[in-house]
C-alpha cells in the first residue's frame, strides 16, 4: 500500500512539473547558401518555415497558428535588413537587393543580391535571423567557393558577430 | 567548419537541448533497467534506436516515405510509455521471448518513429545534397545520446547508492531491491510524462 502511495506521488509531481510538450521538439533552423550568380554578384538563398518566419517578419510574439500568409517582399527586407548582413573586405556592410520571396509547402525561400560583390573571399557573416524568437535558434550558412563548400552555424550565443565566409 | 562537423554540431544540440526532453526522457526510459557494469548491452540498445532513425530520417528526407507529422508527434510519447511499461512489467529478461535480445529490436523499432519526427524539421530544408548533412545530423545524435546515457548513469549510481544505504539495515540482496526500485521509480516518472504529452497530441 505504500508503495502504490509512493508511486502516485511520484508520478503526481511529475505530471505537476514537466513543461507542455504539445508540439514535440520543434528544430529551430534556417539554411542559407552563399555563392556567386550568374550575373557575378553574390547571391544570398535562405530557406525558414514559413510559420516562424512569417510571424518573425510581422513582429508577432504569439505561437503562429495555420494558415500562414507568405511575407510580403518589402516586409521581409525590412526584417532581414539588420538581421542578414554581408561584409565586403573592407569591412562595410553590401548592399542586399531582395529579388523573390517564394514560398514552397512549408518552406518560404528568399533569394537577395549583393551588387558589387563578385566574390565570397575575404568576406564576412552577420546572420541572426530569428534568435529574437528562439534561444535554440540554429541558423546554417553554406558558402560554395571556388567549388568548394564550407558550412557555418550562428547561433545565438554567437551574438551578432560576423564570420568569416571564406579566408 | 566542415559540413560534416557542422551537422553533428547541429544533431548533438537537438538531442541535447533539455527544452526538447521527449528524446531525452525516452533514452531515461531505455537505460533505467541497467547497472553500470552492463553499459555496453544499454550502448547497443541506444544504437539500434540510431539505427532505427537513421533509416526513416533518410527515407523521409529523400522523399521516399512521407508520415503526417501530427500522427508521429503523438506516436513518440506512445514509444515512450510503452518502454516505460515494458520496464515496469518485464522483471526477468533473460526468461522473456528473444532472451535480453528483443530489448534492441524494439528500440531500433520506436526509432523508426522517433526518425520520422526529426525527418519534419529537416526534409523541407534540405533538397540537395544531402548524404552529408543526413551522416553528420546522425553521427551528432548519437554522440548526444551517449553523452545523455552516461549521465544517466551517473545519476542512477547515486541513486542506487542512496537506496541501498536506506534497505541495507533490512535486507541483504540490497543491490537487486536498489536497480528494482530505481527501475519502478524512474519508469513511473516517464510514464507520467509520456501519458500526459500522448493526450496533449491527440492527433483527432
Amino acid at each position: 500500500m505504500g508503495r502504490v502511495v509512493v508511486a502516485a506521488v511520484v508520478a503526481l509531481a511529475s505530471l505537476v512539473t514537466v513543461p507542455r510538450s504539445a508540439q514535440g521538439h520543434p528544430l529551430h533552423t534556417t539554411l542559407t547558401e552563399l555563392s556567386v550568380g550568374t550575373n557575378g554578384d553574390v547571391e544570398i538563398r535562405l530557406r525558414a518555415f514559413v510559420d516562424d518566419f512569417s510571424a518573425a517578419v510581422s513582429g508577432s510574439s504569439e505561437t503562429p497558428r495555420p494558415p500562414f500568409r507568405t511575407p510580403t517582399d518589402s516586409a521581409t527586407a525590412r526584417y532581414l535588413a539588420s538581421r542578414l548582413l554581408l561584409h565586403d573586405t573592407s569591412g562595410r556592410n553590401a548592399s542586399l537587393t531582395l529579388t523573390t520571396v517564394r514560398r514552397e509547402g512549408d518552406v518560404v525561400w528568399v533569394t537577395l543580391r549583393a551588387s558589387g560583390v563578385r566574390s565570397l573571399v575575404g568576406t564576412r557573416l552577420t546572420n541572426t535571423v530569428l534568435f529574437e524568437r528562439f534561444a535554440d535558434q540554429v541558423n546554417i550558412v553554406q558558402a560554395s567557393v571556388a567549388g568548394r563548400r564550407r558550412t557555418l552555424l550562428f547561433t545565438p550565443r554567437d551574438g551578432r558577430a560576423p564570420k568569416m565566409v571564406a579566408a | 567548419m566542415s559540413e560534416l562537423l557542422a551537422f553533428a554540431s547541429l544533431g548533438f544540440r537537438h538531442i541535447t537541448d533539455p527544452r526538447g526532453a521527449d528524446h531525452i526522457v525516452f533514452l531515461l526510459a531505455l537505460a533505467a533497467i541497467y547497472r553500470f557494469k552492463d553499459w555496453r548491452e544499454c550502448v547497443w540498445v541506444v544504437t539500434a534506436f540510431t539505427v532505427g532513425h537513421s533509416v526513416t530520417l533518410a527515407l523521409a528526407v529523400t522523399g521516399a516515405l512521407d508520415l503526417p507529422a501530427d500522427v508521429i508527434e503523438f506516436l513518440i510519447p506512445v514509444t515512450i510509455a510503452v518502454t516505460a511499461v515494458e520496464n515496469l512489467l518485464v522483471r526477468n529478461r533473460s526468461v522473456a521471448v528473444w532472451g535480453r535480445r528483443y530489448r534492441p529490436a524494439f528500440a531500433a523499432v520506436f526509432g523508426l518513429v522517433h526518425g520520422a519526427g526529426f525527418a519534419n524539421y529537416l526534409r523541407s530544408l534540405f533538397v540537395d545534397e544531402i548524404a552529408m548533412p543526413l551522416l553528420g545530423f546522425n553521427l551528432g545524435l548519437e554522440l548526444g545520446q551517449l553523452l545523455v546515457i552516461a549521465l544517466a548513469f551517473v545519476a542512477f549510481a547515486a541513486l542506487d547508492r542512496a537506496i541501498r544505504r536506506a534497505a541495507r539495515i533490512a535486507r541483504a540482496d540490497a543491490s537487486d531491491y536498489a536497480l528494482r526500485l530505481r527501475t519502478v521509480a524512474v519508469s513511473i516518472v516517464v510514464l507520467s510524462v509520456a501519458a500526459r504529452w500522448t493526450v496533449e497530441r491527440l492527433p483527432w
